[in-house]
């Protein structure tokens, strides 16, 4: 009797479970969903009251004025080619920090790995405004030189997370290597990252995106032609007498965010696997 | 020198001169502004400590510290048990759980601009999909969210965003060794009981680095509150002059402002300094408090 109760007691719960599961999905993908739904309205459906949930007639042409009101590609050029100044170098760079941290027992190591890991808990929008005041003084504001420091001195996260993906190999794999001749750089080279795909993918899609979704960082170092498509949609998309054409911008936004959300499924694996590993879990 | 020293240093080493370039420096540099007069342009006076005995009687810079420390707690708070929550929830047994926990962690990958732009159309007050919800059950309640609600507004967007913290739980529950809590089960005991006896306790490290890590984040939010209730067509350089509802004007959005709409450079960096200082009292605080509630596995 009783084991049968529990049996129905355990399927109610899963069905509620199931009931609020779904009932949340729904609420996660509708601002999503509202976007999409949004950028194909006129400028009138945008500010009607009461508001009107579908359009009457879909605008497409919304989508092309976002691609023409502002030199849509150039931007998406830019913010492309500031994600890669930041992300290549920052890959180089942040693989030889690791291996260093991961690989060699020398005096002086657990003090420099624990710098990196309170660097990593600090948001860089916080320091933001020191390095402004100094990046001026040298006079590399408006250029993109500051991502390619940026990128040369790796971020925290990455070398934390290239560190940890390195101690799991086998050092017998390392020593032998030694012994036939290759150099300690050399291991790092030939054996390490080759071996290293999934934790590499993490860094680039990781740090892509970090540059590509990027707001203050462009508003405060770049400026006019130079700058990212984000910081150029929250400005563009303006008629002469002030008013924001806001499905126009939200068509622009639907575009903008299509890449992040592709290398995010296809990433996603990796993605959530760099995530586990940064908070010092195994996924 | 070891021959092994010395190439871990070789190495190494670039990592420590990039650090003091991008980091101590800029730090060292700022501190120093922040004891002298600078609008940016001529050369900065040194005034030693009077920024910092202005902020004192700055009723502003007062008012943006209770701001931030008031979004500080709710966020943390609001966040926190909501991806403990759902993490929760995912960690059994469960058909599709891959599939909810993809769908779930999908906001947390959108852009900045993109999440403010969309709560700013979803909370928009004549024809935001939120309105058009509550009027369903009641036509009388349509709220002005940006302008009346609005440090609830933001933090219903990070509370949207919380799949990066709800993937880390979910992680740290599937770690909890099973043992455990079958266990608790043989003993007969509740689910309430292991979640407050067993899984709570150990789940405690994780929540206090995401707290931590939440409360420094919490301290530098400024692009969504103001881009939350901006007004259109703003020239770019003005973006950082435009005034956010009161309640969402916090210490961080005052240093810029100080910076780039006042031209004091240095009165903004003595309000950076003291942010920092006090977002790290704040967080050696609660850790003191905490860590009494803290379990360690290796203690």
């Amino acid at each position: 009797m009783s084991t049968s109760r529990t049996r129905v007691t355990q399927s109610i719960q899963q069905v509620l479970l199931y009931l609020f599961l779904s009932v949340f999905t729904v609420a996660v993908l509708m601002p999503l969903f509202w976007l999409v739904l949004s950028s194909l309205k006129t400028q009138q459906e945008m500010v009607t009251y009461p508001p009107v949930f579908l359009p009457v007639k879909f605008q497409f042409g919304n989508y092309l004025l976002a691609l023409t009101k502002i030199r849509y590609f150039r931007y998406l050029w830019n913010t492309i080619l500031l994600s890669m100044i930041y992300t290549v170098p920052g890959m180089a760079s942040a693989s030889i920090f690791a291996y260093a941290f991961a690989r060699f027992n020398v005096p002086g190591k657990n003090f420099l790995f624990s710098i990196v890991l309170v660097v990593l808990m600090i948001p860089p929008v916080s320091v933001l405004l020191p390095e402004y005041v100094f990046f001026a003084k040298l006079k590399l504001v408006g250029t993109y030189n500051i991502w390619l420091l940026w990128g040369l001195g790796a971020n925290p996260l990455f070398i934390y997370l290239l560190r940890q993906f390195f101690s799991y190999f086998p050092r017998e794999m390392e020593e032998a290597a030694i012994i036939d001749g290759c150099s300690r750089i050399g291991v790092l080279f030939r054996i390490f990252l080759p071996l290293s795909k999934p934790a590499l993918i993490t860094v680039f899609i990781l740090s892509f995106l970090w540059v590509y979704g990027d707001f203050m960082g462009p508003v405060i170092f770049l400026s006019g032609q130079n700058t990212t498509l984000p910081v150029a949609m929250a400005n563009g998309y303006v008629v002469r007498n002030g008013i924001l054409l806001v499905s126009v911008l939200l068509s622009g936004i639907v575009i903008y965010i299509i890449p992040v959300l592709l290398i995010f499924i296809f990433g996603q694996k990796y993605y959530i696997r760099g995530l586990l590993s940064s908070s010092g879990m195994k996924g | 020198m070891k021959r092994e020293t010395r190439v871990f240093y070789l190495l190494i080493g670039p990592w420590i001169a990039m650090f003091l370039f991008l980091n101590v420096f800029p730090m060292a540099y700022s501190f120093y502004l922040s004891l002298t007069t600078f609008d940016g342009i001529f050369a900065p006076r040194f005034k030693g400590l009077v920024n910092y005995v202005k902020l004192i009687s700055d009723y502003r810079f007062a008012n943006s510290i209770y701001n931030t420390l008031r979004f500080t707690f709710f966020n943390v708070l609001a966040t926190l048990v909501f991806s403990f929550s759902i993490a929760y929830l995912l960690n059994r047994n469960l058909k599709g759980r891959g599939f909810f926990r993809s769908i779930f962690f999908v906001p947390y990958a959108v852009p900045i601009i993109a999440t403010v732009f969309i709560w700013k159309t979803l909370f928009n007050r004549e024809s935001g999909l939120i309105n058009i919800i509550l009027a369903l059950f009641n036509p009388n309640v349509a709220q002005n969210f940006l302008v009346d609600l609005p440090t609830f507004t933001l933090i219903v967007m990070f509370v949207w965003q919380a799949g990066g913290s709800m993937i880390i739980f979910l992680a740290g529950l599937q770690n909890i060794p099973k043992q455990l809590v079958e266990a608790a089960d043989i003993d007969g005991a509740s689910g309430f009981l292991k979640l407050v006896k067993i899984i709570l306790p150990l789940m405690s490290p994780i929540i206090l680095y995401q707290a931590v890590v939440g409360i420094m984040l919490s301290f530098s939010v400024i692009v969504q509150p103001i881009l939350l209730t901006s007004s259109p067509g703003a020239a770019f350089t003005a973006f950082l002059n435009q005034q956010p509802p009161l309640e969402n004007y916090f210490t961080i959005i005052y240093a810029f402002q100080q910076c780039f709409t006042n031209q004091s450079f240095g009165y903004g960096m003595a309000v950076v300094w003291m942010m920092f200082i006090i977002m790290l009292l704040l967080t050696f605080v609660f850790l003191k408090i905490i860590n009494r509630l803290v379990y360690y596995e290796h203690e």
